[in-house]
């Protein structure tokens, strides 16, 4: 271990002394510094929006309490009033934006039929979406294997190259320990870039020092350590340094460009999703259905799952709110078997995705990223599953007074549910151990080439 | 191509001499063919793919556009603003080339609920529907050609003219007269050339995915499309060989050529985007939702709140109409006075709607225009806008199908205010119906795409960033006649 240890020592030095280095890691930290602010920003903003909803709830409700004084019906005044639910963006959302840009943070729903509510989209530029977001995330799983390919694929072909290589093993060196010493050093000082990043991003953002911050770090540091393995064997495998060059380039575009891309149009082929549209329109169509039919078929249709209304006096005449939800509640019914595979359907995609992104770190990598940050699609069902129990409280609070045919005045909408936005810790979190396995597969194949014949 | 003449003998022959030797040495390399069979796999792959996808999404648009109006035609008797109500969907369908280049389709709404009073956004965007591990870029034929393709040209050509330098044949050559000029162009020639199979093949599977869809072909303006799209490809394909003879030329070792060259191509296709789009949101910030939506119902309210009976601005109205009708009571009316009212409320809604879609439509297209300049650094920007644009699958197309639907939103739901004002009495108004075959009457919602021209307007800076980096690398190899090897 001490010959190792030497080794080490004396790269450091010689690490510390070689510009190029400095520059790559350089780069790579302003990389990181840029994804800082966009990420900084991206928080700022939305907490400004999170801020400025109770006094849009506020405005409305003046708006409402103008338009029913000194009172109006229950019913009537729910129909107009929207109640604002959000999903607060941890601070590690701002390092790995996840699907966050895309799906709505902030959803407005009332006492109607949910379905119909729940998939607006948020108002964002699809061509600036299309491009991709500069988050840490992507710094991480794009950028740093790159410095790090740059700075360790010609471990072995510069000696080579310089004619060294023969010379060193004939003093008895062996190139198995130069090689790791190399790498190790070398994924060392560009994963101490990411964590000097990391722990600027800490201190700004702030991110208290939770379990996900600490998976997050060890995320990062499991994925270089998946890319050490890769070029340790492409130093290894290649005899000049323009095809280890060539091999660490071809490894980082299959891996971080070709890969992710393939897959993700696979997946999108494989599993169409056709349910969303599908209840959007069904949900329609049931629940305006309900105005061509008699009254009491509608109620009955409501009492089947909701028994506890079915003793209050029927629906005399062409309108009563009590119907006019019960009809809305009861598209909301025709279209659960739609909505729950919707769902189910979202998470089989996530689900093979965490399978399939085994064959490369980097997407492997953005999918831990996103998950711990709480970014990914599983925490936006998940966001929705509450937006789902927000509206089962606002039928709730309301239907008593809906059938009991009461009035509000101003004063009573103090006691209105408000949405809570307690974000429950991520659930199991996909493991490390991929990478990991993948580190030592590609260390154990780089070895295997030094065995051989070396010259 | 017209080859600037050189000194001595070395006039066009030499340069022809010099690219047949080139390509017969790509020819020749293991490495060429390998790297041209994973390419075919790769184009097959995207291509196939996306052809399944897409044939599969227009059939899907094509259902759900037909099922909507099987149920609107299918309404029973309804009171005409029940059915304002009720509403329809409009499903954008993909581009004319979206098989080829899906552009910004992924990340843009697909459905757009259409009813009285409110314009809503379109919903279900795909990309929502993706996990997260896999935004680093959508695999296509355009991607392959715009981002793919010149690393290919580097791998191909960044050692081409260092290694003569390095080899010592380029002052043999050098010797017999052939000037440096020359042999850039020769050797440009000759990349050219060993590249041509790849563009070809990867183009020729693009034509196989458009002239087998019935969607594409019967489009009056594709071959100006396809066209389009072959222009700005020539001209990032060009500049991509142009530069990497360029930089080859002033390299001191293969090594460097090969790795400026992909620093380059890093910095243009995959770093100066995600920064320009970073850039371009901070310059023109888009309002979050919740403000937005604020900001139109607040701007609704000034104009007036049609169903509030002592509102000012309709109860002058109501003093209008009652004069223009020389009547005294709204019941005396005519015609129904809350079908006019309807009508009334609905025309300043739109107009808000409209004022309020049309500056959020503004700021987008400024944070595009933004990238637009962006592409004078990054050539990659400029193709990918003129490819979206001629497939019409970009940011405008997305806008004109918003625009199309809300203008069919508004004719069909004053329509029903028409009938709703001609043909239900004021007395009892809520209890009256119309007939179930009326519905018919209405024409169906029907996306055009947007014409190319209208496409294309606005697009002279990506041009000009083409041309620039077309021109400029086999500028610079023409002006320097004599270099030093």
């Amino acid at each position: 271990m001490k010959p190792f240890l030497r080794l080490c020592r004396w790269e450091i030095r010689h690490l510390l002394r070689d510009g190029q280095a400095w520059l790559v890691c350089g780069a790579l930290f302003a990389a990181g510094l840029l994804a800082l602010w966009t990420g900084e920003r991206r928080l700022a903003r939305h907490h400004a929006e999170i801020a400025g909803l109770p006094a849009h709830y506020a405005t409305q409700m003046a708006g409402i309490a103008k338009q029913f004084s000194p009172e109006g019906e229950a019913g009537y005044v729910a129909y107009y009033t929207f109640f604002p639910t959000h999903h607060p963006l941890a601070p590690l959302a701002g390092l790995a934006v996840g699907v966050r840009d895309i799906v709505p943070n902030v959803t407005w729903v009332r006492l109607l039929g949910l379905e119909g509510q729940l998939y607006e989209a948020d108002l964002g530029n699809p061509a600036l979406q299309a491009l991709g977001n500069f988050d840490l995330a992507f710094v991480l799983c794009a950028l740093a294997p790159l410095a790090l390919l740059v700075l360790a694929h010609d471990a072995l072909t510069r000696e080579r190259d310089r004619g060294r290589f023969p010379l060193l093993l004939a003093q008895g060196g062996s190139a198995g320990p130069l090689l790791a010493a190399r790498v190790t050093i070398r994924a060392l000082a560009v994963g101490l870039t990411c964590t000097l990043v990391f722990g600027l991003a800490c201190a700004r953002l702030p991110i208290p020092l939770t379990a996900e911050a600490l998976g997050w770090l060890a995320a990062t540091w499991s994925h270089l350590a998946a890319w050490a393995g890769f070029v340790a064997w492409i130093a290894a495998a290649t005899r000049t340094p323009t095809a280890s060059l060539a091999g660490a380039l071809t490894l980082w575009i299959a891996q971080v460009v070709l890969l992710p891309a393939l897959l993700n149009l696979a997946l999108a082929t494989a599993l169409p999703v056709r349910e969303g549209l599908e209840l959007t329109v069904r949900q329609r169509q049931e629940s305006h259905a309900a105005w061509d039919k008699p009254r009491a078929e509608t109620m009955e249709n409501f009492f089947v799952h909701n028994p506890d209304w079915s003793g209050t006096p029927p629906v005399t005449g062409r309108f009563a709110w009590k119907w006019y939800y019960a009809m809305q509640q009861t598209g909301d019914e025709s279209v659960s078997a739609e909505s729950a595979a919707y769902r189910e359907n979202l998470r089989a995609r996530q689900r093979i995705t965490a399978r399939l992104a085994w064959l490369g770190p980097a997407a492997y990598a953005q999918l831990l990223f996103s998950q711990r940050a709480g970014s990914d699609l599983d925490a936006h069902l998940a966001y929705l599953d509450r937006v789902r129990a927000f509206h089962a409280d606002l039928r709730a609070y309301f239907y008593p007074m809906v059938f009991a045919d009461r009035n509000l005045t101003p004063a009573d909408y103090a006691s209105f549910p408000q949405f809570r936005a307690n974000v429950p810790p991520p659930p199991a979190s996909l493991p490390l151990w991929p990478l990991l396995i993948l580190a030592a597969g590609s260390a154990t194949l780089a070895a295997r080439h030094l065995r051989g014949p070396t010259l | 191509m017209n080859f600037p003449p050189s000194t001595g003998d070395g006039g066009g022959g030499t340069v022809a001499t010099i690219a047949r030797a080139e390509l017969r040495l790509h020819l020749r390399r293991r490495g060429f063919w390998l790297l041209l069979g994973l390419f075919a796999a790769l184009v097959v792959a995207a291509g196939s793919l996306n052809r399944v996808r897409q044939v599969r999404e227009r059939a899907e648009q094509q259902t759900f556009q037909q099922l909507v109006r099987a149920q609107w035609e299918g309404q029973p008797d309804r009171h005409p603003h029940r059915v304002a109500h009720y509403g329809t969907f409009a499903f954008k369908p993909p581009g004319p080339l979206a098989a080829f280049d899906p552009g910004v389709e992924s990340f843009a709404g697909r459905v757009q609920y259409l009813e009285a009073h409110r314009q809503n956004a379109a919903n279900f965007p795909a990309a929502g529907e993706l996990s997260s591990a896999f935004r680093l870029g959508e695999l296509s034929l355009a991607f392959v050609l715009h981002t793919v393709l010149p690393l290919i040209v580097i791998v191909l050509g960044c050692r081409t003219f260092v290694d003569e330098i390095e080899s010592g044949r380029f002052r043999l050559l050098a010797g017999q007269g052939v000037s440096a000029c020359t042999l850039a162009f020769g050797k440009l020639l000759g990349l050219t050339a060993a590249t041509a199979p790849f563009l070809l093949l990867a183009l020729g599977a693009a034509l196989l995915a458009a002239g087998t869809d019935p969607a594409f072909r019967g489009d009056p303006s594709a071959l100006a499309r396809t066209a389009v799209i072959a222009a700005a490809l020539a001209l990032h394909t060009g500049a991509w060989l142009g530069l990497t003879v360029w930089i080859s030329a002033r390299s001191r070792t293969a090594a460097r050529a090969c790795a400026t060259l992909v620093s380059l191509w890093l910095l243009g296709a995959v770093l100066v985007p995600r920064v320009a789009a970073v850039v371009a949101d901070a310059r023109h910030p888009l309002p979050d939702k919740s403000s937005f939506t604020a900001a139109v119902v607040a701007a609704t309210k000034q104009h007036g709140d049609s169903h509030d009976p002592n509102d000012p601005h309709f109860a002058r109205f109501r003093a209008a109409t009652l004069a223009r009708y020389g009547v005294a009571r709204v019941e005396d009316l005519p015609v129904n006075y809350s079908a006019i009212v309807m009508a009334r409320g609905e025309e300043l809604s739109a107009e808000t709607f409209a004022e309020h879609f049309a500056a959020l439509g503004a700021t987008m297209e400024a944070q595009a225009a933004l990238l637009d300049r962006a592409a004078l650094v990054a050539p990659f920007l400029a193709v990918r806008a003129l490819s979206s644009a001629a497939a019409g699958t970009d940011l405008r197309a997305q806008l004109q199908f918003q625009r199309e639907a809300e203008t069919y939103r508004y004719s069909f739901v004053q329509r029903l205010n028409e009938l709703h004002r001609d043909e239900i009495r004021h007395a009892n108004d809520k209890d009256q119906k119309l007939a179930a075959g009326r519905w018919k009457e209405f024409p169906d919602f029907r996306a055009q795409p947007l014409p190319l021209r209208a496409a294309l307007a606005g697009t002279g800076l990506a041009w000009l960033a083409l041309l620039l980096w077309a021109a400029l690398p086999v500028a610079a190899l023409a002006r320097r006649k004599e270099w030093t090897a």
